[in-house]
Order: C-alpha cells, then sequence, then structure tokens
C-alpha cells in the first residue's frame, strides 16, 4: 500500500515537473523565435543598422554585405588574411588604399556574423575575416594599393589570389589551400598552394613556390646575381620561362615526369630523373624538384 | 454503491489524464530534438523547429492543466455553481412574486 503511494506520488512530482518543462520550453522558444525574427530583420530595416555606422576609426566591425573602405596614410607591409573567397590586389598610382569588399552566405545570419577589421599598426596594414567556427561566409576582396607598399602577404583557404599591376620592387608572400595564385609581376616572392595552380612573373632575389597537385607556371625576368629560386610540386607539373640572358646553376628532379630544357646547359650531372648543369655564367641558383609532374625550361 | 462507480470513474479519468500528459510530454521532447538536429545538420540558418517547439507546446501544456490543475473536471465543475447560481436566483424571484 504504502509502495503504491510512494509510485504515485513520483507520478505526480514527475508530471508537475514535466509541466513546468514544457512552460519553459514554450517561453525559451517563444524568445528565440523573437530574437531570430530581429536578427533577420537588420539586413532589410534600416533602423536595425544604425549601430554599425561607426564613422572613420580604424579596427572596427563592417558588416554590410558590400562596401568599400579606404584608408590614408603610409602602411609599408600589408597583410591580408581570409578564409573563403578570392582576393585581388591592384596597383595604382594613387597615395591611399581602397579596400573593396563583398560578403556572401547561405544565410542573412552567415553574412551578419562574418566581420571584417582593418587595423593600423605602425608600418603595417592588416586586413582580417572574422567569423564564428563553422560559419560558411564568403568573402571577395578588392583592394588597391598605392606604389611605395614594401611587402604584400595574402593568406586564404578556398579562394584564388590575384595580383595585378603591382609596382617592381614589391615582395610578395601568397599562400592558398585550393585556389589559384596569379601574379603578374614580384620582386622576391613566396607562392604556396595545395591544389591550385600557380603563375607568376618573378624579378627578384629570392623565389620559393610550392604546391601539391597544381601546376606551376612561371616567367623569371632580369634575375639579379646570387637569385636564388626553388620551385616544387607533388604531381603538378613546373613550366618555366626564362629569358636568352638567363644565367643559373641549374638542378632539376622528377621521379616520375619528363625533364625538358630549352637553353644550351654545361651538364655536371645527368642521369634518370635528374638533370645538373649550368645555364650561361651560373649567377642564379634555380632548383625544380618534383615527383610525378614534367618539368620544362623555356625561352621567352 | 453510484457515488461510488462514479468516484472510481472520475479518479480513473484523472489518472488516465496524467499518463497521456507523461506519454504526450516525452513524445514531445523526442521529436523536437530529433528536429532541432535535422534542422542544425541540412541548414544552419533560420532554427524553423522552434516554432513547432512553440505550437506543439502550448497543447501540451494545456494538456498538463487538464490532467494536474483542472483534474478533467475544470468546466464541469463551473458549469454547476453556474447552475446552482441560476436556480437560486431563479427561486428567490418566484419568493418575491
Amino acid at each position: 500500500m504504502k509502495k503504491t503511494k510512494n509510485r504515485g506520488q513520483r507520478a505526480h512530482i514527475i508530471g508537475i515537473v514535466f509541466g513546468l518543462a514544457t512552460l519553459i520550453i514554450i517561453i525559451v522558444s517563444l524568445f528565440l523565435i523573437v530574437r531570430q525574427s530581429i536578427q533577420f530583420s537588420h539586413r532589410t530595416h534600416p533602423i536595425f543598422r544604425w549601430r554599425f555606422d561607426l564613422g572613420d576609426k580604424y579596427s572596427e566591425s563592417l558588416p554590410e554585405s558590400e562596401g568599400e573602405r579606404t584608408v590614408h596614410g603610409y602602411y609599408r607591409n600589408i597583410s591580408i588574411s581570409n578564409v573563403a573567397g578570392k582576393i585581388r590586389i591592384d596597383g595604382w598610382d594613387e597615395d591611399y588604399y581602397l579596400i573593396k569588399f563583398r560578403k556572401m552566405g547561405p544565410t542573412p545570419r552567415s553574412i551578419r556574423e562574418l566581420e571584417l577589421t582593418i587595423e593600423t599598426r605602425g608600418e603595417n596594414l592588416i586586413i582580417k575575416r572574422n567569423a564564428p567556427t563553422g560559419n560558411q561566409g564568403i568573402v571577395s576582396f578588392e583592394i588597391f594599393i598605392p606604389e611605395r607598399v614594401g611587402h604584400i602577404k595574402a593568406e586564404s583557404v578556398s579562394g584564388s589570389i590575384e595580383l595585378f599591376g603591382i609596382h617592381p620592387g614589391v615582395c610578395q608572400e601568397l599562400r592558398t589551400v585550393s585556389g589559384r595564385i596569379f601574379t603578374d609581376l614580384s620582386s622576391d616572392l613566396t607562392v604556396e598552394s595545395t591544389s591550385g595552380s600557380i603563375t607568376f612573373l618573378f624579378q627578384g632575389r629570392m623565389l620559393t613556390a610550392q604546391t601539391v597537385s597544381g601546376s606551376i607556371g612561371g616567367t623569371i625576368s632580369n634575375i639579379e646575381p646570387g637569385a636564388s629560386m626553388e620551385l616544387g610540386s607533388v604531381s603538378g607539373s613546373i613550366k618555366i620561362r626564362a629569358d636568352e640572358r638567363f644565367s643559373a646553376e641549374v638542378s632539376l628532379r622528377s621521379v616520375s615526369g619528363r625533364i625538358s630544357c630549352d637553353f644550351p646547359m654545361t651538364v655536371q650531372r645527368e642521369e634518370r630523373g635528374r638533370l645538373e648543369g649550368k645555364i650561361g655564367e651560373g649567377l642564379g641558383s634555380l632548383k625544380v624538384k618534383t615527383t610525378s609532374g614534367a618539368i620544362q625550361i623555356g625561352k621567352n | 454503491m453510484e457515488e461510488k462507480e462514479r468516484k472510481y470513474e472520475m479518479a480513473q479519468k484523472i489518472a488516465r489524464n496524467k499518463v497521456s500528459f507523461i506519454r504526450h510530454f516525452i513524445v514531445y521532447v523526442c521529436v523536437l530534438i530529433a528536429l532541432a538536429v535535422i534542422n542544425n545538420i541540412f541548414s544552419r540558418g533560420r532554427q524553423w523547429w522552434l516554432y513547432i517547439a512553440l505550437i506543439w507546446g502550448i497543447f501540451v501544456f494545456i494538456n498538463f492543466l487538464n490532467a494536474y490543475i483542472f483534474k478533467g473536471g475544470g468546466l464541469k465543475r463551473l458549469e454547476e455553481t453556474l447552475i446552482k447560481r441560476e436556480l437560486e436566483r431563479m427561486e428567490n424571484e418566484k419568493d418575491e412574486k
């Protein structure tokens, strides 16, 4: 009898607890629905946008889906960090920096959560994409930079990096995982890609280009004495073109790919998958290594 | 005997309502969890399962009120009270005449 009474009491308490839990679920659902509706209104109702108007202060967040910012001052080093989306950098004759951006995402929320940060620290101009983990938004950049820039660093996970009309003498450091990399002129250059292709025009002292499955296609022009060039790929082909005056100690290695060189060369070592020698006076050093891709050194 | 039977029926109804509510609540919570997971796997945007939680939740809560607060006789008792009051009013009117 006592057992039955206890069971009944327990069932009664469980029922009351469940009832209260239902009430809590209703209240929380209602709150979240209201909050969600307000968040979705941000893009459509201008009244919700006022708080984002921060004027010309730097280190701010820019939640617009499309916009541009201008930055005045002298910044020798530019750093752009992106996760998904294209980065395009153009050189221009103006003396300020113009940053155009476009945010895209599967939902308005993903776009709103996507924040762009523009920081200026000493001689550094840092442009970053910030978003919570799991955000699927994409930001595309188009950045215009003046002549006096000395170093450009651009990094992306999934997106191409393209540089056009950059003034001579600008060092570049470009990294992406799945996009292509293109630069139409660079001084010292470091390029790394996992699956995208790499295309460049090099005019400097240090060149490093690495890719896993993408191809490398580059033009080497007016190399300086002592210039060091290292190119590597796992399965992609490597094609280098140089002008008649090209002069370097050359080491070309491919495990299973074809090796060809159009320049007359003083051969120091030639065996299956390896060709070493000197082109011209051997002013610079060119090392090319690939596992299964072909290597081709051609004339312009 | 009739009174005893009536009481038994009443107790049976209350117990059934209580069990029905507990079962309803468990189904409600399980389905909501499943919907929330589906919503967040396939699209991480608008949380549509919240609308279902709200609307269905209201019905579950009505079920709870019926089983535990009014105990299945809330409206019936009110009806009885109103009938009594009407009868009293009619009696008073008759006496005055």
